[in-house]
């Protein structure tokens, strides 16, 4: 029986349940499941879509669709999000990962995915190797409170020596001593801010006089702002200053896997003329130490706004945050099109994205702040 | 189906799965068959014959045979 790829709607759901289940059954991760209904409704302009044979569903993915800036110039693109195959638990699926990547080609070219895990997870690998511009989305952190810090950093302490060396760190002061002379427990000067309650059309002049500065940067006027930080959601602290803005949450964890029972303050978005990235930083920064969080991080890939948190005492750490944009959409940022590599003894992997340190991409792009 | 096409497949199979295939060998047969590898193959094939497989040959595609099967129906062979 052949497969076809189809729009969602709600008398699959009870198939998609079923697919679910396999997925689980046959051992695949508690996350990857598909949604249980066709409007999900995490993310403005999602569409999904199904992989069915006959009654059954096989698999699927989400497109959102999106406008970009371009230098300046309006361009439309989609996010390729949440691809699922029943290949992960049965072989003879197997084709159906890369048939449901030229599927979401077909139906817009410029695609981009983000996020992904890392670099050995299968679709990373698969779209390198289908010639997709790829680079890391760096992973940037701020230790406020070194005590709580060494205490509950699951990523370090990983054996019972560990934890106790950490432990006795943390308890004897010495582990603070030790983070203020690497600077990575460095406190920012405390400054006036605005923490607007919304975006409203002061958001929209900021996005009119930001956009130009960036090779690509998805929309982010006022508007589109709300419906991804929506006012009514009061996780959100949206920093206004300097001509620009940022958005920030203080999430106190519980049992987190890399993060333990730390409260973690997140820059999760931001945005502003170029010469105001440190300023907004600090501005947000600030804000989140002086609220008592135990660590900040940010992942920004702009040079700028790289730039802006290590001189704002961040410090860089390993990043499972990819960002992979179709060849159409590489191209259209100013990149080439690269083609791929294809060939018995010249399987190579597409060279890695150039210019990518103009191109603005945070963790309020992609599946946006759901996952924070 | 063309006797040279199938070898060929099934030299190219051998490559890029890094194991030992036969006509009869399929993604439930090989271990290294997993997604990634298949599109590896797929795309060598694509490179070596100069086309690109449909979704509906993708969908054939389940054995290395009929792999070749396929090619050789788009060569015209």
């Amino acid at each position: 029986m052949s497969l076809e790829i189809v729009a969602y709607t709600q008398e699959m759901v009870a198939a998609v349940r079923e697919f679910n289940q396999r997925l689980l059954g046959g051992g695949a991760l508690a996350e990857q499941q598909f949604p249980e209904t066709p409007d999900p409704g995490w993310m403005p302009g999602m569409k999904l879509f199904l992989a069915v044979e006959g009654s059954m569903v096989r698999g699927g993915y989400i497109l959102r669709r999106q406008s970009f800036s371009v230098a300046g110039a309006t361009l439309a693109a989609a996010h390729y999000r949440l691809p699922l195959s029943e290949g992960i638990v049965n072989r003879s699926y197997a084709m159906l990962g890369l048939r449901m990547v030229r599927d979401a080609l077909s139906r817009e070219p410029r695609l981009y995915a983000l996020g992904m895990g890392g670099w050995d997870r299968p679709l990373p690998a698969m779209l390198k190797r289908l010639g997709w511009s790829m680079c890391a989305v760096p992973f940037y952190f701020k230790v406020v409170h070194p005590g709580r810090f060494l205490r509950h950093i699951k990523a370090l302490r990983t054996s019972p020596l560990r934890r106790a060396a950490l432990d006795a760190l943390a308890y004897s002061g010495a582990g603070w001593l030790g983070m203020k002379a690497l600077g990575l427990a460095r406190h920012l000067p405390s400054a006036p801010v605005d923490l607007a309650p919304g975006f409203a059309p002061w958001a929209d002049e900021v996005w009119e006089r930001s956009r130009p500065s960036y090779a690509l940067v998805a929309q982010r006027d006022a508007t589109t702002l709300e419906q991804v930080y929506p006012a009514s959601d009061p996780r959100f602290l949206r920093v206004r200053v300097a001509g620009g803005w940022a958005v920030l949450l203080d999430t106190q964890m519980q049992g987190h896997k890399q993060f333990g029972d730390m409260r973690v303050g997140t820059i999760v978005d931001c945005l502003a003329p170029l010469e105001s990235a440190g300023a907004v930083i600090r501005a947000g920064a600030g804000v989140l130490e002086r609220r008592g969080v135990d660590l900040i991080v940010s992942n920004q890939l702009h040079g700028a706004w790289s730039r802006a948190l290590v001189e704002s005492g961040f410090r860089a750490g390993p990043s499972n945050y990819l960002l992979a944009l179709s060849p159409d959409l590489a191209e259209a940022a100013g990149g080439e099109k690269m083609r791929p590599q294809a060939g018995v003894g010249r399987l190579k992997p597409a060279p890695p994205l150039q210019a990518h340190q103009q191109f603005h991409f945070n963790r309020g792009d992609g599946d946006g702040p759901i996952h924070l | 189906m063309n006797e040279q096409v199938l070898s060929r497949v099934l030299e190219i199979a051998t490559d890029v799965l890094q194991a030992g295939v036969t006509p009869e060998s399929s993604p439930e047969t090989v271990e290294s068959w997993d997604s990634v590898h298949h599109l590896n193959l797929v795309l060598a094939l694509e490179e070596e014959y100069g086309f690109e497989f449909s979704p509906e040959e993708m969908d054939q595609a389940k054995t290395v045979r009929s792999l070749a099967l396929v090619v050789s129906a788009k060569r015209g062979e």
